[in-house]
């Protein structure tokens, strides 16, 4: 390694520590973690669990998964956190290892059944899981209610790549572009899925 | 805002692509404020534009289902394997994986890049051999049933119409005329024999042959490792070394036949009465210098009328 090297580093270094942690952007801290730093990394992980874990709850539907593989999307975002490339998106890099796992899982879980209920780890999963409860905690107009936790259920019988990017699309709040980084799929391609599942979830209100 | 919505179609796709962003965005945000506004426009649509902004909304006020937050013991498990595994350097399996298969296609086109350009090499080989103009004869001429000058019997006698006497036990068994000589493989060479075919039978079979080994059988006068273009009956092919026919029978009228096998280190060139029959390897040492000659194999009585043999020539280029 010759000087100037040595210097760049340096300079990237002192860069990297005159930014508070704690308001570093993600991609950032996952520079900091590529560099070891453990703590940028669990940083990371505080602002992602709750996304992560909700996108495979709802995308797997069981708790049991949803303990399984979010432990591996960290594990493997900080193992392999030498493949991520500064300064890309890192949450777009993070949904792409949850969404594969959960793709991979999704197989695996039709040959096999669901094992007994393990002692779980996760917050907030009982009150959230049932969608009429959902809807009474989002307005008190009975009728809206009704409506509300209609849409919710009848998510669960889309057809998966329409579940998906709905799924990504407003509950993760990921781009089209993201989307379409994350799944290889193309933008309008995923446009139509988001509005062909709308439609779809449109029907279930009684409307054509 | 006015002048946008008067450019929208109401089916277009830059209304469609805005309330595809409306509905991804969700209530509240800008695309979802222009794209409420623009539905005005949208005629026929308007209606199920509404339903879909409905639906939209509805989703947004179910945004907590199934929301899930890490608990502490959750938490725990995760930092004892941050603890336990230390980032890796390298490419995760998958990226190895794709690598590998990338690796693997990158293989397998230069495979088949160099197959292609073995292949062609091939057909320029065949085409310039086929091009060559065999004017300096070598050895043979007329073939009266005397024998040919300087040709060496092997085996049981031949004549021009087979071989002379029968077999005692209706074995086959046979004769061949070679030329003594033997011949480099790489230069370019030609055997060529005129038939008349009268009355064609299957206990007699003619051949040209060519081989890369001069051990002759005793009872048949074949050799382990050659190149025959054979004529028995009415059906003719060529068959190679390995002994796989390289040509389907061909059916044969009566009349003249003129055969040519010509040859050039590993390729071949038959032609029967100036058609070309097979072109391609002819799986023979491209190296060692190869024996050339005309055989006769015979089952029982000869068959004299069968088909007669007029001329057999080796010639060059």
């Amino acid at each position: 390694m010759d000087s100037s090297d040595r210097q760049n580093q340096s300079q990237e270094a002192a860069s990297l520590a005159s930014v508070p942690l704690g308001r570093s952007s993600d991609e950032e801290l996952m520079r900091r973690t590529q560099q070891g730093d453990k703590q940028a990394f669990t940083l990371l992980y505080e602002r992602y669990n709750n996304g992560v874990l909700s996108y495979l709850y709802r995308m797997l539907g069981n708790v049991e998964d949803v303990e399984s593989i979010g432990q591996e999307v960290f594990l493997r975002a900080f193992r392999f956190a030498a493949t991520y490339r500064y300064p890309s998106k890192f949450s777009t890099w993070l949904f792409t290892i949850t969404r594969n796992l959960a793709i991979n899982q999704a197989r695996r879980r039709k040959r096999s059944p669901i094992r007994n209920m393990a002692e779980l780890n996760l917050e907030g999963v009982e009150s959230n899981s049932d969608p009429w409860q959902v809807a009474r905690r989002a307005t008190d107009e009975v009728e809206k209610q009704e409506e509300i936790a209609r849409v919710l259920k009848e998510l669960e019988n889309l057809p998966p790549d329409q579940k998906d990017v709905i799924l990504m699309g407003i509950f993760q709040d990921l781009t089209y572009a993201q989307m379409e980084r994350i799944t290889g799929a193309k933008a309008v391609t995923l446009r139509s899925r988001m509005f062909h599942g709308l439609k779809r979830l449109a029907r279930a209100l009684g409307g054509e | 805002m006015e002048d946008q919505t008067q450019q929208l179609e109401p089916d277009g796709p830059e209304l469609m692509e805005l309330l595809a962003e409306a509905l991804r965005a969700g209530p509240a945000s800008p695309p979802w404020r222009r794209a409420v506004e623009l539905i005005g426009v949208a005629g026929d649509q308007r209606a199920q534009y509404q339903r879909l902004c409905r639906v939209r909304e509805d989703l947004e006020s179910g945004r907590q289902w199934r929301s899930v937050r890490a608990g502490p013991g959750f938490t725990r498990r995760v930092m004892e394997n941050l603890e336990q595994a230390p980032p890796r350097g390298g490419w995760p399996v998958a990226s190895l994986v794709a690598w590998v298969s990338l690796a693997i296609l990158l293989g397998l086109g230069l495979l088949l890049a160099v197959m292609f350009r073995g292949q062609s090499a091939q057909n320029d080989a065949l085409a310039d051999l086929e091009r060559l103009y065999f004017l300096t004869p070598l050895a043979g001429g007329a073939f009266d049933g005397a024998g040919l000058a300087g040709w060496k019997p092997v085996g049981a006698a031949i004549g021009a119409s087979g071989l002379s006497g029968d077999s005692a036990d209706g074995a086959w068994r046979g004769g061949a005329l070679v030329y003594p000589t033997a011949l480099a493989a790489d230069r370019p060479v030609a055997l060529e024999a005129l038939l008349n075919i009268s009355r064609p039978a299957e206990e007699l079979i003619f051949q040209l042959f060519v081989s890369d080994q001069a051990d002759f059988d005793a009872q048949r006068a074949t050799t382990p490792h050659e190149l025959v273009w054979m004529i028995q009956g009415r059906s003719a092919r060529l068959v190679l070394p390995d002994g796989t026919s390289r040509q389907a029978p061909e059916a044969i009228g009566g009349g003249e036949l003129r055969v040519r096998l010509v040859l050039q280190g590993t390729a071949v060139v038959a032609s029967v009465n100036g058609r070309r029959v097979y072109g391609g390897v002819n799986m023979l040492d491209g190296h060692r210098p190869r024996t050339l000659g005309i055989r006769f194999l015979q089952k029982g009585q000869l068959k004299s009328d069968a088909l007669s043999v007029s001329a057999v020539r080796i010639l060059r280029p």
